[in-house]
């Protein structure tokens, strides 16, 4: 037995060491505080279809991402490996590719996506830059024909690309059986900056750029400015006739701050039906609106803070008018911050204190909300089942809707 | 099986003297390490604060809390666990060749026992690996007392406590040699396993065929790599993506083949090419 000492007492140290000390690190992510609402008003049915992405910290270097969803509380590390590797990933996409395995491969970026009733279609600027810093763009496209689980794939080249430096797609629609794909496009020049808004149109079955129309065009020179921007899309793959593009102009001082010029942006709509761009006038639409405003493709929706309330104001597109502007039942406060979706005809509004030392946590409030009348469904606030984690704050990261 | 037992016992004491070094070594260089680091941490940060005429509070807001980062970042602490490893890596080629080129020819003792040439491949592999595992969890055991340490010489005020596991997360090293979660460590160790098998195997070439064999032995290694890394030349050049867990699948089963396939390949070289 002598003679076996040192390999025993490896093995021994290995087995006790090592497991002991697994099995602490995975009873330690169970002692976590488990974050529920409770509800103050409405069914808690209403919670059901409701994701929300957050994280745990502390002010030194605790960090653990979490998931709420259907009120129930998942740290990333109690669940599996697979799982883990996967992701996080839009509940859509999760979707998709849990219904056409297949075609979704390779495919994650949701805004890259068109879904309607008989077809799922993709397109997506595959761009590599050559030694020369040229960058050498194909179009990914892909058509999904959902009844009989036909696949179309190709990739074709990007026109002019040779002027392009950047190009990043960000809608997609099928409109006659053609594919419009929206990108925005850094462009290539040498003394000033332009940035274009283009529309390709691609026809599918012959494999071919129909047009690629340059909706809008800008060139500026530092110290100027221009950004183009888009409401928050909540339904990315789903149909739609009209985009809106804030285009906002600004100029950067020499102490390095930037300051916006409203008076010459301005707010620009196509109608991809009609093929129409137009600038949407300030009465029917305010710039500030559009900018932090939600859109499903036939609505914008816009959350504003008003003498202490919030308020949800909703754009028809096919009107071109205000049609409702409803107060939510709840208390604003100028250091909360508010995380919005829209879904289902209701309003998901997630308002959370951002924690600052040494103050406790105010608990995340949850409001759920009829969008045309404002009528509260459901209202509720997070409990901890630990008391001694105040410490700890969340941090919400977004609300996802299923 | 006991004469299996018997030989990893045999390579665990023929290398006892140098493991007991290293685990001396980074016991003392890294116990030294949390002393003298911490002592120099807190003088710089009182010399700071004399200089500036900063409380501790001020401190903290300007220049951060101590924690135990610091200590972990410095040579002291990683330069052992950097040896260690460059030893054992060393060993893996050194436990082959002692026996060809040590004192009196150990191989042909070693080959006349009446034991399968398999048993000794996997002894030596077993005992390099447990050697290994030997070291983490010395270190896992050690880390908790350093930490203690360090806690309790450095003032509350200036200090930022972290768990074990955060600081193995928030170190690289660390989190490299100690997996955050027991399933990552099981696919560290196994890599490292399969690595292990390739590189015994193209020992084994090497003793086989002498110079002919290096050649083997690097074709090999290079066509295990290809092999082991084919998903991600076919997700490259072949324009087709797999999802996460299929990779994950893959890379596991062309692991656990190409594993195997070492094994049986380096005994059968072992039992039937190696010559003295």
């Amino acid at each position: 037995m002598k003679r076996y000492l040192c390999s025993i007492i490896i093995g021994m140290v290995v087995i006790l060491s090592i497991g002991t000390y697994y099995v602490k690190v995975a009873s330690s992510a169970s002692s976590l505080p488990k974050y529920t609402f409770k509800t103050l008003e409405g069914s808690d049915k209403e919670l059901d279809p409701v994701i929300i992405n957050a994280s745990l910290q502390n002010s030194s270097n605790f960090y653990e991402p979490l998931t709420i969803e259907s009120n129930t509380t998942t740290y990333e590390s109690e669940r599996s490996y697979l799982e883990n590797l996967t992701g996080r990933q839009g509940h859509e996409i999760e979707r998709l590719v849990k219904e056409h395995r297949s075609f979704m491969r390779g495919k994650d970026s949701i805004s890259s996506l068109y879904e309607d009733d008989d077809f799922l279609a993709y397109a997506w600027v595959n761009s590599e830059y050559t030694k020369s810093g040229n960058m050498e763009a194909k179009f990914d496209i892909g058509l999904l024909e959902k009844k009989d689980e036909e696949e179309t794939s190709f990739q074709i080249e990007l026109p002019n690309q040779g002027r392009i430096m950047n190009a990043d797609v960000r809608d997609v629609q099928l409109v006659h059986s053609k594919l419009q794909v929206l990108t925005m496009n850094d462009v290539n020049s040498n003394s000033e900056q332009t940035k274009e808004v283009h529309l390709y149109t691609i026809d599918i079955a012959n494999k071919k750029v129909l047009s690629d129309k340059t909706l809008v065009s800008e060139s500026f020179t530092y110290p100027d400015q221009v950004d183009f921007e888009m409401p928050i899309d909540v339904a990315p793959s789903m149909p739609n006739n009209m985009v809106f593009i804030s285009l906002i102009k600004g100029v950067n001082h020499e102490d390095g701050s930037f300051e916006e010029k409203l008076k010459e942006s301005k707010l620009l709509s196509y109608n991809y039906e009609t093929e129409k761009l137009e600038t949407v006038k300030k009465e029917s639409l305010s710039l500030d609106m559009a900018r932090s405003g939600y859109s499903d493709g036939k609505n914008l929706y816009a959350v504003e803070m008003k003498s202490g309330k919030y308020r949800i104001k909703t754009f028809d597109f096919s009107s071109q008018t205000l049609t409702n502007d409803k107060e939510l039942d709840i208390a604003a406060n100028k250091e909360d911050q508010y995380t919005a979706a829209f879904k289902n005809g209701r309003v998901y509004f997630l308002l959370n204190r951002m924690n600052q030392e040494g103050k406790t946590n105010k608990p995340a409030k949850l409001l759920i909300a009829d969008i045309k009348t404002g009528k509260t469904l459901y209202k509720g606030e997070t409990v901890m089942n630990k008391k001694n984690s105040k410490i700890f704050g969340l941090f919400i990261d977004d609300l996802e809707i299923k | 099986m006991m004469r299996y037992i018997k030989l990893v016992n045999f390579e665990i004491n023929r290398f006892s003297k140098i493991y007991l070094s290293l685990l001396l070594i980074t016991l003392v260089s890294q116990f030294a390490g949390v002393i003298i680091v911490t002592k120099s941490l807190l003088k710089d940060a009182r010399d700071i604060m004399k200089e500036e005429r900063l409380s501790e509070a001020a401190y903290i807001t300007n220049y951060g809390s101590l924690d135990f980062n610091h200590i972990a970042n410095t040579l002291l602490f990683v330069g052992p666990i950097a040896l260690s490893a460059v030893a054992l890596i060393f060993y893996i080629f050194l436990i082959w060749y002692r026996d060809w080129f040590g004192k009196n020819t150990f191989i042909y003792r070693l080959l006349m026992v009446p034991t399968s040439r398999l048993s000794i491949y996997l002894s030596k592999a077993t005992a390099i690996f447990l050697m290994v595992l030997g070291l983490i969890a010395f270190q896992i055991i050690i880390l908790p007392m350093q930490n203690a340490l360090f806690n309790s010489n450095v003032p509350e005020a200036l200090l930022n406590e972290m768990s074990i596991s955060t600081i193995t997360i928030a170190n690289p090293i660390l989190s490299l040699i100690i997996p955050s979660t027991f399933t990552q460590f099981l696919i560290s160790y196994g890599a490292g396993l399969m690595i292990m098998s390739i590189l015994f195997t193209s020992i084994m070439f090497e003793r086989s065929f002498r110079i002919k064999g290096i050649i083997m032995g690097l074709l090999y290694c290079g066509i295990a790599a290809v092999l082991f890394l084919a998903p991600f030349f076919v997700m490259g050049f072949g324009n087709f993506h797999f999802y996460p867990n299929e990779l994950f699948g893959l890379l596991l089963a062309i692991g656990i083949i190409l594993t195997g396939l070492s094994v049986w390949l380096g005994a059968w070289l072992l039992k039937n090419r190696v010559t003295v």
